[in-house]
């Protein structure tokens, strides 16, 4: 009786990537913020430490709302994209903006749990009104352009993740019978 | 604040390349409205007219009075779905006019493997699958494969197939098209979320059999659906997600096959100029229709038209002849070992 070789690592397995996977690929460098918008857009004008911080914000009211991270990556896509283009000073402004990406990348985002308005803004730092969050969001897709569908880390590791997934228990088992 | 000054609406076109989508939001003044095309859950249709360079253009209202919460998730799904997609057969987003005045992807997503729970609340009732109605929240593709077959079948009946006006009602029509669904044939519809509210055993949720036949067989001046046709519809709308016909198997149906005229590029068509008045022979849908036949008869420039279609014929049966190459080939456009890495390039964008 010979014993089944599963010495296998997954390197040595013929990855042939999916189609959604390639499509992914193909499309990661489309709607990617300026590097360098610190310096040029908001002439050098932003605190060092805002951003981490606007970061931070996005993560946590995620959290809050108990968010997918995916949603997490989306918002700071949003939010760099926007800084990208558009020159933000107030303090109060870049926490809306964050906010407002937030609820943004839910609403595309999130299947089953709908972002409430009346929500984001009573969980808002500096106490911005629904009447604020609408404008807010209404700035920040015409910005974007209405392009709400940038590739995030998040989604190409998830769906390399479950290709593999469905790649292996075949591989293995040919490799078994072989 | 007015009704109309919270609609949004986003101008369409099909052939057309967006010339200066950014922040042009222009009033909707600028489009003189033709005719209202058609109404769906989210929105009016309108055939309007651009002003500016009198190019025919799709208006699409939406409906805003229900959205305390923002621009509707739907809209927002629409309309930045629609602007990553480009083909001929899709309606191609022109401009978005936000704030005073402003096809159907209301809920449209990415697409993930292995699905993800999504929200049941999807899709105009009269195309919504049994599964969504019975509250599955892991529907995959299946659910627009019953819609396909919705929309077919209104195609072939001339009128919608299962126009229900609510949940319970929409359930009813289906039920007396195709008869109710048994273990047997939809072995898990008892497990799903909303099974329990919905009372199979009153009266009017017993029907044995499928009456999809005499229901296409002759209706509102459509002409009866041929065999293979009927079998497309039977084939996806089909109650179990599982057995229903998938995209590849319905390209491959001997609707598409047997039966001609066969499948071929857009100018290819054939349209039928028959001098005999009326349908017979075998037109788009089986039966052919006359719509359109009068006013083409007679004269020479019929005859270099037909000339004309004919070398078009022969463009549309290479063009098949490539369909069934490709769909012989599984997986053509994935060759093994090939670099799925395109050169990341900073200058695109």
């Amino acid at each position: 009786q010979t014993q089944p070789q599963l010495a296998l690592t997954p390197l040595a397995v013929a990855f042939v990537p999916s189609k959604r996977l390639l499509n992914l690929m193909n499309r990661q460098h489309l709607h990617l913020p300026n590097p360098f918008y610190d310096s040029t857009v908001q002439q050098g004008k932003m605190q060092n430490d805002i951003r981490p911080t606007l970061v931070n914000w996005c993560s946590s009211l995620s959290q809050e709302f108990q968010f997918n991270t995916e949603t997490v990556f989306l918002s700071v896509n949003f939010l760099d994209r926007y800084l990208s283009s558009t020159k933000v000073v107030r303090i109060q402004q870049l926490y809306l903006l964050a906010s407002s990406c937030v609820y943004l990348a839910a609403k595309f985002g999130e299947e089953l749990k709908e972002p409430c308005i009346s929500d984001v803004s009573a969980l808002s730092m500096f106490g911005s009104s629904i009447k604020d969050v609408k404008r807010m969001e209404a700035k920040v897709l015409k910005e974007l352009k209405w392009e709400l569908t940038p590739v995030s880390p998040q989604s190409i590791l998830s769906e390399l993740l479950s290709s593999i997934g469905e790649l292996f228990p075949t591989v293995l088992k040919d490799k078994i019978t072989n | 604040m007015n009704a109309t000054q919270r609609l949004t609406s986003v101008t369409l076109s099909v052939s057309d390349t967006p010339s200066n989508f950014i922040g042009t939001c222009r009033p909707v003044d600028d489009f003189e409205k033709v005719g209202r095309v058609g109404e769906g859950t989210y929105g009016i249709v309108y055939k309007a007219i651009d002003k500016s360079n009198q190019k025919t253009v799709a208006l699409k209202r939406m409906r805003m009075e229900r959205e305390a919460d923002g621009l509707p998730l739907s809209a927002l799904r629409e309309i930045s779905l629609l602007r990553r997609l480009s083909h001929t057969n899709i309606v191609r987003v022109m401009e978005v006019c936000v704030g005073q005045d402003l096809a159907d992807f209301g809920l449209a997503r990415q697409f993930s493997v292995p699905p993800c729970p999504m929200t049941p609340k999807v899709v105009t009732l009269w195309y919504r699958a049994p599964e969504i109605l019975l509250g599955e929240r892991l529907y995959t593709e299946a659910s627009d494969m019953w819609s396909a077959g919705c929309i077919f079948g209104e195609l072939l009946k001339n009128a919608p197939l299962l126009p229900g006006k609510v949940e319970p009602h929409q359930f009813e029509l289906i039920i007396a098209l195709l008869g109710n669904p048994t273990e047997r044939i939809w072995p898990s519809f008892r497990d799903l979320p909303l099974a329990n509210l919905f009372r199979f055993d009153t009266p009017k949720m017993q029907q044995q059999y499928s009456t999809i036949k005499q229901v296409l067989s002759s209706s509102n001046g459509a002409a009866a659906a041929s065999p293979q046709a009927l079998e497309l519809v039977q084939d996806l709308l089909v109650y179990d997600p599982k057995r229903r016909l998938d995209t590849r198997g319905a390209l491959r149906h001997s609707y598409f096959r047997r039966e001609g005229p066969n499948p071929c590029i857009p100018s290819a068509i054939r349209l039928r100029f028959d001098s005999r008045s009326g349908g017979g022979g075998g037109g788009i849908f089986g039966g052919g229709s006359s719509a359109g036949s009068g006013n083409l008869r007679g004269g020479g420039a019929i005859a270099n038209l037909r000339k004309k279609l004919e070398g078009e014929q022969q463009q549309g049966q290479d063009f098949r002849r490539k369909i069934r190459r490709v769909d012989r080939d599984e997986d053509f456009d994935l060759p093994v070992g090939a670099r799925p890495f395109r050169q990341f390039d900073l200058d695109e964008k």
